[in-house]
């Protein structure tokens, strides 16, 4: 197993009270895999990205899991072991180009930085390390553009100079990818996401992909983990899940969705997302969920294995 | 960039054309010299001789032509209530308060901007916490009041540090506490705000990503976002400070300009008003060069836009 996280739990202490945006999640990568997270907004998806990476901004603290990288508990590596790690075997592409890069530095620059970190080059072939990978992400007439700073660049060509910095180092293992497509138009995001597959065939790295987007999930993932208010409420391979659904949630969520080949009303989630400072005591999703039982707003359902690869935190996963 | 400092400069000193033909003016039209240095009871003739004598009853566009091409070789005019040079007075007092507000201002740098940056980094910590005392007594305290107290405390109780006048490198330092805690609160405290908010964005997680040193994110991805509006607020305290030493000044019997300004204008010495508000004047307006250039070297959406 390249990844394995096992009940990682963030929490928050606030003036407000104590949240947990991430609430025990566990979930796993195999080398070459893609995995998506899906959720609404608020359900702590960013969050456990930033957590795998131990990048919780304060006041937030990871209180409780671990976070295994080919075996080793990132959790307690120290910190100068940490930023190795980033630095060498897991990186991430945030969701907003526009605010990734530094406004102050030229691109070519910030990318020789991330490329420095893992690998000690000579200033010649440090510069064409950086034009070679700013070519991988399709960046034209890159030995020019290296002198360019964020502003004079399109919001997709940021994106992909954000991309080029997450996979500078050569033995990435594991790459996070939040949301990347969301500040893009939609012709770009399937430039991008395309993109996303060849360099993954290209470097094998796991990519755990962030997403509200259940279409782009479709397309990219081998397996989905659907989340809800800081919890994972379905696992499964991403045909599955599509197509059958066990947890009212997945299944509200995908009635959201236009689909090309029939003609049927979309059907909004109706009430709103818990508030992360008073979760509800049992299912989080009861409150909205139609079908939620006495059962369900009282004590929170464990997982329950509907097949090999496919669970459900649901009290009513097995029928239907 | 070189095209840039050729444009602002010359912007400088078209500006600097426009100021001195309005203090040129403003200083004619504000009172009459003459009657505060010939006794009341002066004759028609005294007054035209007077006139002769400083050159007012020339026609006024000769009277510029002379006064800006004295002043481009130095020559200030004469002081008419103290009969001596004004390049000589300003020699003298110029530097002083050039000394004090720049020790003032050094204080504010060396010591706001790092504490402003460890408070933010810091956050919440003890660190945080007496840097954010330390900024609130130097912008609660008035600065006449904080100098009596400096005085109370170090020359009368404790014998240390001379009370007054300047005597020796050690003079300086109580006027420059004075005029300089207030400007070093503010400095601290703009940099810590704006340090938290450059230290939550997108491009620090970013640079966090890449597996960089907690050093380098903050120094070079967070502070030199942050240098810009610090930047603004520097430039802006060190004019206040050149203007604002008359205080210190007076409470630490400091020889330098401000009770020579508040004298001339009493006196209508214009001459030396004159000359005073023009030195003042330039000082700002290349102050402001220096800050338009050093904004530009910092920011690329400046330099290109």
């Amino acid at each position: 197993m390249l990844l394995e996280v096992k009940n990682l739990r963030v929490q928050f202490d606030t003036l407000m009270g104590l949240s947990s945006p991430v609430d025990g999640i566990s979930f796993s990568l195999e080398k070459g895999e893609t995995l998506g997270i899906v959720g609404e907004s608020g359900c702590g998806k960013s969050m456990s990205a930033s957590a795998i990476l131990r990048l919780v901004p304060p006041p937030g603290r990871i209180v409780d899991g671990e976070v295994l990288l080919d075996g080793t508990d990132l959790l307690k590596a120290s910190a100068a072991n940490m930023r190795q790690v980033r630095g060498h075997y897991m990186s991430m592409v945030l969701q907003d180009p526009v605010a990734s890069l530094n406004p102050v530095f030229p691109i070519g620059n910030q990318v020789a930085e991330a490329v420095t970190v893992s690998q000690r080059l000579r200033r010649r072939s440090l510069k064409e390390k950086v034009i070679e990978l700013l070519q991988r992400v399709r960046i034209p007439s890159a030995e020019n553009r290296i002198y360019e700073y964020p502003h004079q660049m399109s919001g997709g060509m940021r994106q992909r100079v954000a991309g080029a910095i997450s996979f500078a180092s050569n033995d990435l293992k594991v790459l996070i990818a939040d949301e990347p497509t969301t500040a893009l138009d939609v012709t770009v995001q399937a430039q991008y996401l395309d993109l996303l597959k060849e360099l993954q065939a290209d470097v094998g790295f796991g990519l755990i992909f962030i997403s509200h987007d259940i279409g782009a999930v479709a397309e990219l993932c081998d397996k989905v983990s659907v989340m809800y208010a800081g919890k994972i409420v379905e696992t499964g391979p991403t045909r599955t899940i599509i197509n059958h659904p066990r947890h009212p949630y997945t299944k509200a969520l995908l009635d959201c969705l236009p689909r090309l080949n029939e003609v049927k009303r979309l059907e909004p989630i109706g009430g709103e997302p818990p508030n992360p400072f008073a979760f509800p005591p049992g299912c989080r999703f009861a409150p909205r969920c139609p079908r939620a039982t006495e059962l369900c707003h009282t004590q929170y359902p464990d997982f329950v294995q509907i097949d090999e690869n496919h669970d459900a935190a649901c009290w009513y996963a097995n029928e239907s | 960039m070189g095209n840039f400092i050729l444009g602002r400069l010359l912007q400088a000193v078209l500006t600097l054309f426009v100021v001195s033909l309005f203090i040129f003016l403003l200083v004619r039209l504000t009172g009459d010299p003459k009657q505060v240095l010939l006794p009341i009871e002066a004759s028609i003739e005294q007054y035209a001789q007077l006139e002769k004598a400083l050159g007012l009853d020339d026609p006024l566009p000769e009277q510029y032509v002379r006064w800006v091409g004295k002043m481009l070789v130095g020559d200030f005019g004469t002081s008419s209530s103290r009969q001596i040079a004004v390049s000589q007075l300003l020699r003298e007092r110029f530097p002083n308060t050039l000394m004090l507000a720049g020790s003032g201002f050094f204080l504010a740098i060396a010591v706001g901007l790092p504490l402003g940056v460890l408070s933010a980094a810091h956050r919440g910590r003890g660190t945080d916490v007496s840097a954010r005392v330390f900024a609130i007594l130097g912008q609660s305290m008035p600065s006449f009041w904080l100098g009596i107290m400096l005085l109370m405390l170090f020359p009368v109780r404790l014998g240390v540090l001379p009370a007054g006048g300047k005597s020796g490198w050690t003079s300086i330092i109580l006027p420059a506490v004075t005029l300089g805690w207030f400007s070093t609160a503010s400095l601290l405290r703009l940099t810590r705000s704006t340090m938290m908010e450059t230290l939550s964005s997108d491009y620090v997680k970013l640079a966090r990503i890449k597996g960089l040193s907690e050093r380098t994110v903050i120094w070079k991805h967070a502070f030199k976002n942050a240098a810009l509006p610090v930047l603004t607020l520097a430039s802006l305290l060190l004019f206040g400070l050149i203007t604002g030493t008359i205080i210190a000044e007076t409470v630490f019997a400091w020889p330098g300009m401000g009770s020579l300004v508040l004298s001339a204008v009493v006196n209508r010495d214009f001459v030396v008003v004159q000359a005073l508000v023009i030195v003042i004047s330039a000082m700002y307006i290349f102050g402001n060069l220096t800050v338009d250039i050093l904004y530009a070297f910092l920011n690329p959406r400046i330099r290109y836009g």
